[in-house]
Protein backbone atom coordinates (compact mmCIF):
# COMPACT_ATOMS: atom_id res chain seq x y z
CA UNK A 1 0.00 0.00 0.00
CA UNK A 2 3.02 2.25 0.92
CA UNK A 3 4.84 1.25 -2.62
CA UNK A 4 1.35 2.27 -4.11
CA UNK A 5 0.90 5.82 -2.56
CA UNK A 6 4.00 6.89 -3.61
CA UNK A 7 3.92 5.66 -7.14
CA UNK A 8 0.89 7.44 -7.42
CA UNK A 9 2.42 10.59 -5.35
CA UNK A 10 5.10 10.48 -7.95
CA UNK A 11 2.86 10.05 -11.01
CA UNK A 12 0.93 13.06 -9.49
CA UNK A 13 3.63 15.18 -8.70
CA UNK A 14 5.20 14.40 -11.94
CA UNK A 15 1.76 15.38 -14.65
CA UNK A 16 1.73 18.54 -12.07
CA UNK A 17 5.04 20.20 -12.36
CA UNK A 18 6.78 18.17 -15.16
CA UNK A 19 5.83 19.93 -17.98
CA UNK A 20 6.64 22.87 -16.85
CA UNK A 21 10.32 21.81 -16.06
CA UNK A 22 10.37 19.36 -19.27
CA UNK A 23 11.29 22.11 -21.42
CA UNK A 24 9.95 20.87 -24.49
CA UNK A 25 6.11 21.71 -25.19
CA UNK A 26 3.68 18.87 -25.89
CA UNK A 27 2.78 19.93 -29.10
CA UNK A 28 5.84 20.99 -30.59
CA UNK A 29 7.24 19.31 -33.11
CA UNK A 30 11.42 19.02 -33.75
CA UNK A 31 11.80 19.00 -37.41
CA UNK A 32 15.89 18.03 -36.65
CA UNK A 33 14.98 14.85 -34.24
CA UNK A 34 12.08 13.47 -35.93
CA UNK A 35 11.96 10.02 -34.33
CA UNK A 36 15.33 10.21 -32.33
CA UNK A 37 16.26 7.64 -29.72
CA UNK A 38 16.10 8.04 -26.35
CA UNK A 39 18.57 10.62 -24.98
CA UNK A 40 19.27 12.27 -28.39
CA UNK A 41 19.18 15.86 -28.97
CA UNK A 42 17.80 17.38 -25.34
CA UNK A 43 14.79 14.28 -25.71
CA UNK A 44 15.13 12.19 -22.71
CA UNK A 45 12.68 9.47 -23.95
CA UNK A 46 13.39 10.78 -28.19
CA UNK A 47 10.56 11.43 -30.00
CA UNK A 48 7.34 10.01 -31.66
CA UNK A 49 6.65 10.20 -35.63
CA UNK A 50 6.53 13.71 -36.22
CA UNK A 51 9.22 14.80 -34.06
CA UNK A 52 7.39 15.75 -30.66
CA UNK A 53 8.93 14.69 -27.40
CA UNK A 54 7.81 11.88 -26.08
CA UNK A 55 8.54 12.67 -22.39
CA UNK A 56 6.42 15.71 -22.39
CA UNK A 57 3.76 14.23 -24.37
CA UNK A 58 3.59 11.32 -21.63
CA UNK A 59 3.38 14.43 -19.00
CA UNK A 60 0.84 15.96 -20.62
CA UNK A 61 -1.22 12.70 -21.72
CA UNK A 62 -0.80 11.61 -17.74
CA UNK A 63 -2.30 15.25 -16.80
CA UNK A 64 -5.21 14.93 -18.72
CA UNK A 65 -5.57 11.60 -18.31
CA UNK A 66 -5.40 12.53 -14.66
CA UNK A 67 -8.17 15.74 -14.84
CA UNK A 68 -10.46 13.88 -16.53
CA UNK A 69 -10.94 11.01 -14.60
CA UNK A 70 -10.68 12.94 -11.29
CA UNK A 71 -13.80 15.08 -12.39
CA UNK A 72 -15.85 12.02 -13.77
CA UNK A 73 -15.02 10.03 -10.24
CA UNK A 74 -16.52 13.01 -8.84
CA UNK A 75 -19.62 13.07 -10.85
CA UNK A 76 -20.14 9.52 -9.78
CA UNK A 77 -19.34 10.50 -6.55
CA UNK A 78 -22.31 12.83 -6.32
CA UNK A 79 -24.82 11.15 -8.32
CA UNK A 80 -24.22 7.51 -6.71
CA UNK A 81 -23.95 8.95 -3.02
CA UNK A 82 -27.14 10.88 -3.73
CA UNK A 83 -28.88 8.09 -5.09
CA UNK A 84 -28.11 5.83 -2.69
CA UNK A 85 -29.01 7.84 0.18
CA UNK A 86 -32.05 8.53 -0.57
CA UNK A 87 -33.24 4.97 -1.44
CA UNK A 88 -31.34 3.63 1.55
CA UNK A 89 -33.25 6.19 3.79
CA UNK A 90 -36.77 6.37 1.92
CA UNK A 91 -37.06 2.71 1.74
CA UNK A 92 -39.80 0.64 0.69
CA UNK A 93 -41.65 1.13 -3.37
CA UNK A 94 -38.73 3.97 -3.61
CA UNK A 95 -35.94 2.11 -2.92
CA UNK A 96 -37.14 -0.85 -4.54
CA UNK A 97 -37.49 1.03 -8.15
CA UNK A 98 -34.86 3.24 -7.91
CA UNK A 99 -32.17 -0.15 -6.97
CA UNK A 100 -33.98 -1.88 -10.09
CA UNK A 101 -33.07 1.00 -12.41
CA UNK A 102 -29.67 0.73 -10.78
CA UNK A 103 -29.73 -3.41 -11.66
CA UNK A 104 -31.37 -2.60 -15.43
CA UNK A 105 -28.16 -0.32 -15.65
CA UNK A 106 -25.90 -2.41 -14.72
CA UNK A 107 -27.04 -4.99 -17.43
CA UNK A 108 -26.37 -2.68 -20.16
CA UNK A 109 -23.42 -2.67 -22.34
CA UNK A 110 -22.25 0.87 -21.15
CA UNK A 111 -19.67 1.28 -22.60
CA UNK A 112 -21.96 1.29 -25.61
CA UNK A 113 -24.01 4.09 -23.83
CA UNK A 114 -20.93 6.29 -23.31
CA UNK A 115 -20.26 5.94 -27.23
CA UNK A 116 -23.32 6.53 -28.09
CA UNK A 117 -23.08 9.93 -25.52
CA UNK A 118 -20.05 11.09 -27.05
CA UNK A 119 -21.42 10.78 -30.98
CA UNK A 120 -24.63 12.26 -29.94
CA UNK A 121 -23.43 14.93 -28.31
CA UNK A 122 -20.36 15.96 -29.83
CA UNK A 123 -16.74 14.85 -28.62
CA UNK A 124 -15.39 16.97 -25.73
CA UNK A 125 -13.27 16.81 -22.87
CA UNK A 126 -16.65 17.78 -20.51
CA UNK A 127 -18.67 15.50 -22.23
CA UNK A 128 -15.76 12.70 -21.59
CA UNK A 129 -16.18 13.16 -18.82
CA UNK A 130 -19.53 13.66 -17.65
CA UNK A 131 -20.70 10.76 -19.48
CA UNK A 132 -18.06 8.46 -18.12
CA UNK A 133 -18.99 10.13 -14.82
CA UNK A 134 -23.24 9.20 -15.42
CA UNK A 135 -22.29 5.69 -16.13
CA UNK A 136 -19.65 5.24 -12.95
CA UNK A 137 -21.72 5.97 -10.44
CA UNK A 138 -23.82 2.50 -9.77
CA UNK A 139 -21.58 0.58 -7.82
CA UNK A 140 -21.06 3.54 -5.62
CA UNK A 141 -24.97 4.33 -5.17
CA UNK A 142 -25.41 0.30 -4.10
CA UNK A 143 -22.03 0.55 -1.86
CA UNK A 144 -23.89 4.05 -0.51
CA UNK A 145 -27.43 2.31 -0.20
CA UNK A 146 -25.97 -0.60 1.72
CA UNK A 147 -24.41 1.94 4.38
CA UNK A 148 -27.39 4.18 4.76
CA UNK A 149 -29.10 0.72 5.21
CA UNK A 150 -26.73 -0.17 8.30
CA UNK A 151 -27.05 3.00 9.89
CA UNK A 152 -30.60 3.45 10.04
CA UNK A 153 -31.05 0.97 12.66
CA UNK A 154 -28.84 2.75 14.75
CA UNK A 155 -29.80 4.24 18.08
CA UNK A 156 -28.28 7.99 17.44
CA UNK A 157 -30.64 7.81 14.23
CA UNK A 158 -33.63 7.18 15.77
CA UNK A 159 -32.71 9.64 18.32
CA UNK A 160 -32.57 12.05 15.95
CA UNK A 161 -36.29 11.08 14.12
CA UNK A 162 -37.56 10.67 17.47
CA UNK A 163 -36.48 14.44 18.04
CA UNK A 164 -38.70 15.28 14.91
CA UNK A 165 -35.21 16.44 12.89
CA UNK A 166 -36.41 16.91 9.59
CA UNK A 167 -35.03 14.09 6.90
CA UNK A 168 -32.81 16.54 4.46
CA UNK A 169 -30.87 17.26 8.63
CA UNK A 170 -30.55 13.82 9.28
CA UNK A 171 -29.25 13.02 6.28
CA UNK A 172 -26.78 16.17 6.13
CA UNK A 173 -25.41 15.86 9.87
CA UNK A 174 -25.86 12.41 10.61
CA UNK A 175 -25.83 10.21 7.84
CA UNK A 176 -23.74 11.56 5.03
CA UNK A 177 -20.65 12.18 8.14
CA UNK A 178 -20.57 8.32 8.85
CA UNK A 179 -21.34 7.37 4.81
CA UNK A 180 -18.02 8.97 3.72
CA UNK A 181 -15.09 7.30 4.93
CA UNK A 182 -16.19 3.67 2.85
CA UNK A 183 -17.85 6.00 -0.32
CA UNK A 184 -13.94 7.85 -0.47
CA UNK A 185 -12.32 4.73 -0.41
CA UNK A 186 -14.71 3.33 -3.53
CA UNK A 187 -13.63 6.55 -5.03
CA UNK A 188 -10.43 5.56 -5.31
CA UNK A 189 -11.70 2.37 -6.75
CA UNK A 190 -13.47 4.08 -9.23
CA UNK A 191 -10.75 6.12 -10.49
CA UNK A 192 -8.82 3.44 -12.56
CA UNK A 193 -11.85 2.40 -13.69
CA UNK A 194 -12.55 5.76 -15.17
CA UNK A 195 -9.01 6.02 -15.99
CA UNK A 196 -9.45 2.58 -18.34
CA UNK A 197 -12.62 4.41 -19.66
CA UNK A 198 -11.18 7.47 -20.30
CA UNK A 199 -8.34 5.65 -22.55
CA UNK A 200 -10.26 3.44 -23.95
CA UNK A 201 -12.81 6.11 -25.94
CA UNK A 202 -9.62 8.27 -26.62
CA UNK A 203 -7.69 5.27 -28.03
CA UNK A 204 -10.48 4.70 -30.15
CA UNK A 205 -10.55 8.28 -31.11
CA UNK A 206 -13.92 9.24 -29.50
CA UNK A 207 -12.52 10.21 -26.53
CA UNK A 208 -10.31 13.54 -25.58
CA UNK A 209 -9.74 15.07 -28.88
CA UNK A 210 -5.88 16.80 -30.50
CA UNK A 211 -4.39 19.12 -30.03
CA UNK A 212 -4.98 18.00 -26.30
CA UNK A 213 -3.43 14.67 -25.50
CA UNK A 214 -4.18 11.53 -23.08
CA UNK A 215 -2.40 8.00 -22.25
CA UNK A 216 -5.03 6.53 -24.15
CA UNK A 217 -4.43 9.15 -27.68
CA UNK A 218 -0.72 8.21 -26.40
CA UNK A 219 -1.23 4.09 -26.80
CA UNK A 220 -2.94 4.46 -30.03
CA UNK A 221 -0.31 6.63 -31.73
CA UNK A 222 2.57 4.50 -30.21
CA UNK A 223 0.46 1.80 -31.75
CA UNK A 224 1.02 3.16 -34.78
CA UNK A 225 4.94 4.14 -34.36
CA UNK A 226 5.87 1.10 -32.70
CA UNK A 227 7.79 -0.74 -35.64
CA UNK A 228 9.97 2.36 -35.64
CA UNK A 229 10.18 3.95 -32.00
CA UNK A 230 8.73 0.74 -29.80
CA UNK A 231 9.56 3.21 -26.92
CA UNK A 232 6.52 5.59 -27.85
CA UNK A 233 4.12 2.23 -27.36
CA UNK A 234 5.97 1.13 -24.13
CA UNK A 235 6.43 4.79 -22.67
CA UNK A 236 2.40 5.30 -21.88
CA UNK A 237 1.75 1.64 -21.30
CA UNK A 238 3.98 1.40 -18.38
CA UNK A 239 2.61 4.74 -17.18
CA UNK A 240 -0.87 3.78 -17.44
CA UNK A 241 -0.83 0.46 -16.02
CA UNK A 242 1.82 1.68 -12.90
CA UNK A 243 -1.30 4.05 -12.53
CA UNK A 244 -4.20 1.27 -12.31
CA UNK A 245 -2.41 -1.35 -10.68
CA UNK A 246 -1.48 1.25 -8.01
CA UNK A 247 -5.20 3.29 -7.40
CA UNK A 248 -6.64 -0.47 -7.24
CA UNK A 249 -4.19 -1.27 -4.48
CA UNK A 250 -4.31 1.82 -2.37
CA UNK A 251 -8.31 1.60 -2.77
CA UNK A 252 -8.44 -1.90 -1.74
CA UNK A 253 -6.24 -1.34 1.13
CA UNK A 254 -7.98 1.38 2.15
CA UNK A 255 -11.51 -0.26 1.98
CA UNK A 256 -10.66 -3.37 3.95
CA UNK A 257 -8.91 -1.41 6.74
CA UNK A 258 -12.43 0.86 6.80
CA UNK A 259 -14.44 -2.53 6.29
CA UNK B 1 -36.93 -24.03 -13.94
CA UNK B 2 -39.53 -23.38 -16.59
CA UNK B 3 -40.92 -20.36 -14.59
CA UNK B 4 -37.79 -19.09 -14.29
CA UNK B 5 -36.76 -18.79 -17.44
CA UNK B 6 -40.71 -17.31 -18.59
CA UNK B 7 -40.39 -15.23 -15.53
CA UNK B 8 -36.50 -13.70 -16.91
CA UNK B 9 -37.93 -13.38 -20.39
CA UNK B 10 -40.82 -10.97 -18.92
CA UNK B 11 -38.33 -8.69 -17.41
CA UNK B 12 -35.64 -9.45 -20.45
CA UNK B 13 -37.60 -8.27 -23.46
CA UNK B 14 -38.74 -5.16 -21.60
CA UNK B 15 -35.55 -3.95 -20.66
CA UNK B 16 -34.55 -5.29 -24.40
CA UNK B 17 -37.19 -2.28 -26.07
CA UNK B 18 -36.12 0.22 -23.19
CA UNK B 19 -32.98 0.16 -24.77
CA UNK B 20 -34.06 0.18 -28.58
CA UNK B 21 -36.57 3.52 -27.96
CA UNK B 22 -34.01 5.10 -25.69
CA UNK B 23 -31.20 4.72 -28.30
CA UNK B 24 -33.65 5.86 -30.70
CA UNK B 25 -34.68 8.54 -28.96
CA UNK B 26 -30.86 9.49 -28.02
CA UNK B 27 -30.05 9.15 -31.67
CA UNK B 28 -32.80 11.78 -33.00
CA UNK B 29 -31.42 14.32 -29.97
CA UNK B 30 -28.01 14.32 -31.57
CA UNK B 31 -26.69 17.49 -33.40
CA UNK B 32 -25.34 17.43 -37.04
CA UNK B 33 -26.74 14.77 -39.67
CA UNK B 34 -24.88 11.87 -42.01
CA UNK B 35 -25.23 14.33 -44.77
CA UNK B 36 -23.36 17.00 -43.30
CA UNK B 37 -20.17 17.34 -45.84
CA UNK B 38 -17.75 19.75 -46.65
CA UNK B 39 -19.50 21.02 -49.17
CA UNK B 40 -22.98 22.25 -48.21
CA UNK B 41 -25.73 20.45 -50.00
CA UNK B 42 -28.94 22.24 -51.60
CA UNK B 43 -31.87 22.12 -50.00
CA UNK B 44 -33.83 20.26 -52.63
CA UNK B 45 -30.85 17.68 -52.92
CA UNK B 46 -30.69 17.65 -48.80
CA UNK B 47 -34.71 17.34 -48.79
CA UNK B 48 -34.82 14.79 -51.19
CA UNK B 49 -32.02 12.24 -49.42
CA UNK B 50 -34.18 13.02 -46.16
CA UNK B 51 -37.68 12.34 -47.47
CA UNK B 52 -35.76 8.94 -49.45
CA UNK B 53 -34.40 8.09 -45.44
CA UNK B 54 -38.42 8.73 -44.11
CA UNK B 55 -35.89 11.71 -41.91
CA UNK B 56 -39.41 14.20 -42.50
CA UNK B 57 -41.69 12.23 -40.75
CA UNK B 58 -42.98 12.67 -37.58
CA UNK B 59 -40.64 11.77 -34.60
CA UNK B 60 -43.31 9.28 -33.31
CA UNK B 61 -44.10 7.48 -36.93
CA UNK B 62 -40.27 7.14 -37.21
CA UNK B 63 -40.13 5.55 -34.00
CA UNK B 64 -42.84 3.24 -34.83
CA UNK B 65 -41.74 2.22 -37.93
CA UNK B 66 -37.71 1.39 -36.59
CA UNK B 67 -39.29 -0.58 -33.74
CA UNK B 68 -41.27 -2.61 -36.60
CA UNK B 69 -37.99 -3.13 -38.62
CA UNK B 70 -36.07 -4.05 -35.69
CA UNK B 71 -38.50 -6.90 -34.95
CA UNK B 72 -38.31 -8.39 -38.30
CA UNK B 73 -34.65 -8.03 -38.45
CA UNK B 74 -34.69 -5.12 -40.31
CA UNK B 75 -32.12 -2.39 -39.24
CA UNK B 76 -32.47 0.41 -42.27
CA UNK B 77 -29.67 1.39 -44.70
CA UNK B 78 -26.50 2.32 -43.73
CA UNK B 79 -26.02 6.29 -44.10
CA UNK B 80 -22.63 6.15 -44.46
CA UNK B 81 -21.88 2.52 -46.65
CA UNK B 82 -24.15 2.89 -49.27
CA UNK B 83 -25.43 0.29 -51.15
CA UNK B 84 -25.39 -1.72 -47.87
CA UNK B 85 -28.34 -2.53 -45.62
CA UNK B 86 -27.06 -2.41 -41.85
CA UNK B 87 -28.31 -6.05 -41.92
CA UNK B 88 -25.60 -6.69 -44.58
CA UNK B 89 -22.63 -5.12 -42.27
CA UNK B 90 -23.88 -7.14 -39.65
CA UNK B 91 -24.21 -10.04 -41.09
CA UNK B 92 -20.33 -9.11 -42.37
CA UNK B 93 -19.30 -8.53 -39.14
CA UNK B 94 -20.96 -10.89 -36.52
CA UNK B 95 -19.48 -13.69 -37.76
CA UNK B 96 -15.68 -12.76 -37.06
CA UNK B 97 -16.90 -11.29 -33.80
CA UNK B 98 -18.80 -14.16 -32.41
CA UNK B 99 -15.43 -15.95 -33.33
CA UNK B 100 -13.28 -14.33 -31.75
CA UNK B 101 -15.03 -13.46 -28.75
CA UNK B 102 -16.45 -17.33 -28.28
CA UNK B 103 -12.92 -18.25 -28.57
CA UNK B 104 -11.52 -15.67 -25.94
CA UNK B 105 -14.52 -16.73 -23.45
CA UNK B 106 -13.62 -20.63 -23.86
CA UNK B 107 -9.60 -19.91 -23.00
CA UNK B 108 -10.33 -17.29 -20.27
CA UNK B 109 -12.43 -20.18 -18.72
CA UNK B 110 -10.27 -22.45 -19.49
CA UNK B 111 -6.94 -20.93 -18.55
CA UNK B 112 -8.95 -19.41 -15.16
CA UNK B 113 -10.34 -22.72 -13.58
CA UNK B 114 -7.72 -24.61 -14.85
CA UNK B 115 -4.95 -22.37 -12.25
CA UNK B 116 -7.76 -21.99 -9.59
CA UNK B 117 -7.64 -26.09 -9.48
CA UNK B 118 -4.20 -26.77 -9.69
CA UNK B 119 -3.80 -23.98 -7.64
CA UNK B 120 -6.91 -25.23 -5.01
CA UNK B 121 -4.91 -28.89 -5.24
CA UNK B 122 -1.83 -27.00 -3.86
CA UNK B 123 -2.40 -24.07 -1.74
CA UNK B 124 -0.28 -21.66 -1.61
CA UNK B 125 2.18 -23.65 -3.94
CA UNK B 126 4.56 -21.64 -6.65
CA UNK B 127 1.80 -22.15 -9.30
CA UNK B 128 -1.04 -20.95 -7.28
CA UNK B 129 1.06 -17.95 -6.13
CA UNK B 130 2.23 -17.13 -9.99
CA UNK B 131 -1.18 -17.28 -10.89
CA UNK B 132 -2.64 -15.00 -7.71
CA UNK B 133 -0.44 -12.41 -8.92
CA UNK B 134 -0.55 -12.72 -13.12
CA UNK B 135 -4.83 -12.87 -12.51
CA UNK B 136 -3.89 -9.12 -10.16
CA UNK B 137 -1.69 -8.12 -13.21
CA UNK B 138 -3.86 -9.21 -16.03
CA UNK B 139 -7.19 -7.68 -14.76
CA UNK B 140 -5.57 -4.02 -14.74
CA UNK B 141 -4.30 -4.80 -17.76
CA UNK B 142 -6.98 -3.21 -20.62
CA UNK B 143 -7.38 -4.77 -23.69
CA UNK B 144 -5.46 -1.58 -25.55
CA UNK B 145 -2.64 -2.19 -23.99
CA UNK B 146 -2.08 -5.97 -24.06
CA UNK B 147 -3.27 -6.16 -27.86
CA UNK B 148 -0.37 -3.54 -29.05
CA UNK B 149 2.15 -4.84 -26.58
CA UNK B 150 1.39 -8.42 -27.60
CA UNK B 151 1.76 -7.70 -31.08
CA UNK B 152 4.99 -5.45 -30.73
CA UNK B 153 6.42 -8.85 -28.81
CA UNK B 154 5.60 -11.79 -31.02
CA UNK B 155 4.74 -10.05 -34.02
CA UNK B 156 7.68 -7.33 -34.70
CA UNK B 157 10.07 -8.60 -32.28
CA UNK B 158 10.19 -12.53 -32.00
CA UNK B 159 8.54 -12.01 -35.71
CA UNK B 160 5.92 -15.40 -34.60
CA UNK B 161 2.86 -14.46 -35.45
CA UNK B 162 0.98 -12.25 -37.80
CA UNK B 163 -0.10 -8.71 -36.43
CA UNK B 164 -2.98 -7.93 -38.63
CA UNK B 165 -5.80 -8.74 -40.53
CA UNK B 166 -7.68 -11.99 -40.85
CA UNK B 167 -5.85 -14.93 -42.97
CA UNK B 168 -5.61 -18.69 -40.63
CA UNK B 169 -5.86 -19.44 -37.58
CA UNK B 170 -2.68 -18.20 -36.86
CA UNK B 171 -3.35 -14.53 -36.72
CA UNK B 172 -6.50 -15.00 -34.32
CA UNK B 173 -4.02 -15.98 -31.87
CA UNK B 174 -3.14 -12.74 -30.56
CA UNK B 175 -6.23 -11.36 -30.97
CA UNK B 176 -8.06 -14.07 -28.63
CA UNK B 177 -5.06 -14.12 -26.48
CA UNK B 178 -5.18 -10.30 -25.62
CA UNK B 179 -8.82 -10.33 -25.45
CA UNK B 180 -9.28 -13.27 -22.88
CA UNK B 181 -6.56 -12.25 -20.72
CA UNK B 182 -8.40 -9.94 -17.81
CA UNK B 183 -11.45 -11.99 -18.07
CA UNK B 184 -8.73 -15.23 -17.16
CA UNK B 185 -7.48 -13.23 -14.23
CA UNK B 186 -11.06 -12.25 -13.39
CA UNK B 187 -12.32 -16.04 -13.28
CA UNK B 188 -9.35 -17.51 -11.92
CA UNK B 189 -9.92 -15.12 -8.94
CA UNK B 190 -13.18 -16.44 -8.20
CA UNK B 191 -12.99 -19.96 -8.81
CA UNK B 192 -10.23 -19.58 -6.51
CA UNK B 193 -12.09 -17.96 -3.77
CA UNK B 194 -14.78 -20.04 -4.92
CA UNK B 195 -12.63 -23.47 -4.51
CA UNK B 196 -11.43 -21.98 -0.87
CA UNK B 197 -14.59 -21.77 0.19
CA UNK B 198 -16.19 -24.65 -1.11
CA UNK B 199 -13.00 -27.25 0.47
CA UNK B 200 -13.62 -25.63 3.76
CA UNK B 201 -17.35 -27.35 4.02
CA UNK B 202 -17.76 -30.12 6.34
CA UNK B 203 -18.69 -32.62 4.19
CA UNK B 204 -15.72 -32.10 2.57
CA UNK B 205 -13.78 -32.68 5.34
CA UNK B 206 -15.79 -36.09 5.86
CA UNK B 207 -14.87 -36.77 2.19
CA UNK B 208 -11.39 -36.37 3.14
CA UNK B 209 -11.87 -38.27 6.44
CA UNK B 210 -13.37 -41.19 4.34
CA UNK B 211 -9.92 -41.38 2.19
CA UNK B 212 -10.82 -39.80 -1.29
CA UNK B 213 -8.34 -38.48 -3.33
CA UNK B 214 -7.82 -34.91 -3.10
CA UNK B 215 -8.50 -34.70 -7.06
CA UNK B 216 -11.90 -36.51 -6.55
CA UNK B 217 -12.68 -34.35 -3.44
CA UNK B 218 -12.42 -31.40 -5.66
CA UNK B 219 -14.35 -32.69 -8.93
CA UNK B 220 -16.92 -34.46 -7.09
CA UNK B 221 -17.71 -32.03 -3.75
CA UNK B 222 -16.25 -28.94 -4.04
CA UNK B 223 -16.38 -27.55 -7.91
CA UNK B 224 -20.17 -27.62 -8.60
CA UNK B 225 -20.78 -25.28 -5.74
CA UNK B 226 -17.55 -23.19 -6.49
CA UNK B 227 -18.39 -22.09 -9.86
CA UNK B 228 -21.43 -20.31 -9.11
CA UNK B 229 -19.12 -16.60 -8.77
CA UNK B 230 -18.05 -18.09 -11.56
CA UNK B 231 -21.67 -18.27 -13.53
CA UNK B 232 -22.97 -15.15 -12.14
CA UNK B 233 -19.63 -13.86 -13.88
CA UNK B 234 -20.30 -14.67 -17.14
CA UNK B 235 -22.85 -12.23 -17.96
CA UNK B 236 -20.15 -8.75 -17.30
CA UNK B 237 -17.79 -10.94 -18.90
CA UNK B 238 -19.75 -11.14 -22.10
CA UNK B 239 -20.02 -7.67 -22.22
CA UNK B 240 -16.25 -7.27 -21.45
CA UNK B 241 -15.48 -9.41 -24.29
CA UNK B 242 -17.73 -7.41 -26.43
CA UNK B 243 -16.37 -3.94 -25.31
CA UNK B 244 -12.92 -5.75 -25.54
CA UNK B 245 -13.45 -7.05 -28.99
CA UNK B 246 -14.23 -3.16 -30.24
CA UNK B 247 -10.27 -1.85 -29.41
CA UNK B 248 -9.04 -5.70 -30.52
CA UNK B 249 -10.53 -5.80 -33.89
CA UNK B 250 -9.07 -1.93 -34.22
CA UNK B 251 -5.88 -3.03 -33.10
CA UNK B 252 -5.60 -5.91 -35.62
CA UNK B 253 -7.57 -4.91 -38.23
CA UNK B 254 -9.99 -8.06 -38.05
CA UNK B 255 -13.26 -7.40 -40.05
CA UNK B 256 -15.11 -7.56 -37.09
CA UNK B 257 -18.44 -6.02 -35.78
CA UNK B 258 -16.84 -4.06 -33.29
CA UNK B 259 -15.01 -2.27 -36.03
CA UNK B 260 -18.43 -1.35 -37.93
CA UNK B 261 -19.52 -0.10 -34.81
CA UNK B 262 -16.70 2.70 -34.26
CA UNK B 263 -15.93 3.69 -37.37
CA UNK B 264 -20.09 4.52 -37.56
CA UNK B 265 -19.68 5.98 -34.25
CA UNK B 266 -17.04 8.54 -35.95
CA UNK B 267 -19.19 8.65 -39.07
CA UNK B 268 -22.38 9.20 -37.30
CA UNK B 269 -23.55 6.19 -38.83
CA UNK B 270 -26.55 6.20 -36.61
CA UNK B 271 -29.07 3.26 -38.09
CA UNK B 272 -25.64 0.96 -37.73
CA UNK B 273 -24.37 1.97 -34.12
CA UNK B 274 -28.29 1.62 -33.36
CA UNK B 275 -28.15 -1.73 -34.59
CA UNK B 276 -24.78 -2.77 -32.82
CA UNK B 277 -25.82 -1.40 -29.71
CA UNK B 278 -29.05 -3.38 -29.80
CA UNK B 279 -27.53 -6.41 -30.83
CA UNK B 280 -25.02 -6.35 -28.21
CA UNK B 281 -27.43 -5.77 -25.40
CA UNK B 282 -29.85 -8.30 -26.72
CA UNK B 283 -26.13 -10.91 -26.58
CA UNK B 284 -25.66 -9.76 -22.73
CA UNK B 285 -29.64 -10.71 -21.34
CA UNK B 286 -29.27 -13.65 -23.42
CA UNK B 287 -25.72 -14.79 -21.15
CA UNK B 288 -27.85 -13.45 -18.16
CA UNK B 289 -30.75 -15.66 -19.25
CA UNK B 290 -27.98 -18.95 -19.49
CA UNK B 291 -26.29 -17.93 -16.00
CA UNK B 292 -29.79 -18.32 -14.58
CA UNK B 293 -29.97 -21.46 -16.13
CA UNK B 294 -26.56 -22.72 -15.31
CA UNK B 295 -27.04 -21.63 -11.60
CA UNK B 296 -30.41 -23.72 -11.31
CA UNK B 297 -28.25 -26.75 -12.67
CA UNK B 298 -25.31 -26.09 -10.15
CA UNK B 299 -27.07 -25.23 -7.23
CA UNK B 300 -30.59 -27.40 -6.39
CA UNK B 301 -31.63 -24.66 -3.90
CA UNK B 302 -31.78 -22.19 -7.14
CA UNK B 303 -34.20 -24.83 -8.69
CA UNK B 304 -37.35 -23.50 -6.91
Amino acid sequence: MRIAASAIALILLAALIGPALSGWDYAAIDWNAVRAPALSDGHPLGTDGVGRDLLARTLAGTRVTLAVASAAALVALVIGTAWGAVAGWVGGRVDEAMMRLVDALYALPFMFVVILLMMVFGRSVLLVFLGIGAVEWLTMARVVRGQVLALRERPFLLAAEAAGAPAHMILWRHVLPNVAPVALAYLLLTVPQVVMVESFLSFLGLGVQEPLTSLGILVQEGAQEMEASPLTLIVPCAVLVTLIVALNRLGDGLRSRLA
Amino acid sequence: MRTILIRRLMTALPTLFGVVVLSFVLMRLAPGSPFDAERPLAPATRAALAASYGLDQSFGQQLGRYVAGVAQGDFGPSLVYRDFSVADLVAQGLPVSLLLGGLALMLALLLGIGLALSGALRPDGVLDRIAGIGAALAIALPSFVTGPVLALVFGLWLGLLPVAGLSGPASLLLPVLALALPLAGAVQRLARAGLAEALAQDHVRTARARGLSPLHIVWRHALAPAMIPVVSYLAPAAAGVLTGAVVIETVFGLPGLGRYFVQGALNRDYPLVLAVVILYAGLILAFNLLADLLYGWLDPRARR
